[in-house]
């Protein structure tokens, strides 16, 4: 479980998180919802520890993220898998070396487990036979699949992803939200996913959380999201054209 | 006032910098790895450009000195002195060292700002990673070690070529040139060269790494960033050049 408290976050003079706090339980895939520039990637930053924010605290099963010596912050970091906007796939290595990257780094497994195991999370990407593959000679999605498959091969317990769909035909990234879906509850990782995808909403969102302007606006499931009377949500799931016809603003 | 605060900004992290890479590697053979990796394109991938450069100044000194300094008075002996102490002492280390700045300190600043606008950097932070110890400490012990080798292998390339030169031109015959390569040199010319050698190996791995792990922006800072890695490891050269030569001589 991760639980998130009173986190504020400034840049220079310019705050851009207002004391958000929200939990996210084991098992589920949590949407971080809202307009671009409205602090969901800062938001995701500094859950993961790449920003330290200003004011607050992250906890990872209770244990703090940034309160805690630099040891157990690596501990916590080798805990969470995460998929990048960009893939942040290493340029230089094949498919198979990006994917075994973290095994290599964290795990003593012999090479054969290691081939093994990369193969099984290729083969759950559907990405089976891609292993000499480099980055450079696959699709957008294929490097989306593959960063997913880096992200969760050593079985990670948090599961973060920024933007998964973005640049991504309809079909392909409805392809990633299933994966993800199926990831987590095969895994059972506490999923955290930023998106302005509506179909990801609808699909997949289990628990949503609604960023306005840097604050925890709205809160809920995909169930309650339509029914909201939220104006600014109202207003933000009205501009995608799937909900128009169930929003009227 | 502004210029200095950012002055001492940057000491300060770079000083940090420094700082992060004295840590145990989470696996040693993965830094290993990198190590080689930047060992054979620092080192053989250099060879060429060092030993044509250098046998072309070798060949220039000895024409020049012998234009500038024999008359009937000077014996043509003088020529090899003057070739072999000033290709140590000062030909050798530096002019290998700025060009060197040029191919080396560009690539490691590029190849690191790259890394970190395609957040390949973050990635390497969220699994845990010691990042500062993983990029750039095998960078800079490779370019501590490839560099006075390649700074080594100009000197000879140099003196010999300038020995081949006069004695094929008839300018100053083989003998001679080495009884006056022979009679004015000292063993602490050579150590003079070495520490010139790796004052300027830790100047270009250090600072051209420095300009490429804290790029910020997109692929024009990429740009910028490995431009200022070649002039202030130039500028830094010849600074610390001149300090060596103050110190030691």
């Amino acid at each position: 479980m991760i639980r998130v408290e009173g986190l504020s976050h400034w840049f220079g003079d310019r705050q851009v998180l207002f004391d958000i706090s929200v939990s996210f339980e084991p098992g589920k895939i949590h949407l971080i919802i809202g307009s671009s520039g409205h602090g969901k990637t800062v938001f995701m930053k500094c859950m993961v520890g790449l920003i330290q924010p200003v004011r607050g605290e992250v906890y990872y099963d209770e244990v703090p993220l940034f309160r805690s010596e630099p040891s157990v912050q690596k501990e916590i970091r080798r805990k969470i898998g995460m998929l990048f906007q960009g893939t942040a796939l290493f340029d230089s290595l094949t498919v198979e070396e990006n994917v075994r990257f973290p095994l290599d780094m964290f795990t003593r497994m012999s090479e054969r487990e290691k081939k093994e195991r990369v193969a099984y999370v290729l083969e759950k990407v559907r990405l089976p036979g891609t292993q000499h593959l480099y980055p450079s000679e696959l699709s957008g999605g294929m490097r989306k699949r593959v960063a997913l498959a880096r992200a969760i091969v050593h079985n990670p317990r948090y599961l973060f992803c920024d933007e998964p769909n973005s640049g991504l035909d309809p079909l392909t990234a409805s392809a990633i939200d299933e994966l993800i879906w199926e990831l987590t509850r095969e895994f059972q990782t506490t999923t955290i996913i930023n998106t302005h995808d509506m179909n990801s909403v609808l699909s997949i969102g289990e628990h949503i959380v609604f960023l306005y302007r840097g604050r925890k606006w709205w809160e809920g499931t995909k169930e309650n999201i339509l029914e909201t009377d939220n104006a600014e949500l109202r207003a933000f799931l009205a501009s995608s054209v799937i909900l128009r016809k169930h929003i009227q603003v | 006032m502004n210029v200095v605060v950012r002055g001492l900004f940057h000491v300060g992290r770079f000083t940090m910098m420094l700082g992060k890479l004295f840590v145990r590697p989470e696996r040693f053979r993965m830094y290993w790895r990198e190590f080689v990796r930047h060992l054979d394109w620092m080192g053989p991938g250099s060879v060429l450009l060092v030993g044509t450069i250098s046998v072309f100044v070798g060949a220039v000194t000895t024409i020049q000195s012998a234009y500038q300094l024999v008359t009937e008075l000077i014996p043509v002996s003088v020529i090899g002195s003057i070739v072999s102490d000033s290709t140590l002492l000062e030909l050798a280390p530096t002019i290998t060292c700025l060009v060197l700045a040029g191919r080396i300190g560009s690539r490691l600043a590029s190849e690191l700002g790259s890394m970190r606008v395609s957040e390949q950097i973050d990635a390497l932070h969220v699994m845990g990673i010691h990042v500062e110890a993983y990029l750039i400490g095998p960078r800079l012990l490779a370019a501590l070690i490839t560099i006075p080798l390649l700074v080594l292998l100009s000197a000879f390339l140099g003196i010999v070529s300038g020995m081949m030169l006069g004695h094929i031109t008839g300018i100053v015959p083989m003998h001679e040139f080495l009884e006056g390569a022979r009679e004015t040199f000292r063993p602490f010319n050579l150590t003079i060269c070495m520490t010139k050698a790796f004052t300027f190996a830790f100047i270009i791995g250090s600072i051209s790494a420095y300009q490429g792990f804290y790029v910020e922006g997109g692929a024009q800072e990429v740009g910028r960033a490995s431009t200022r890695a070649v002039v202030l490891s130039s500028l830094f050269i010849l600074l610390s050049d001149y300090l060596v030569a103050e110190l030691l001589l």
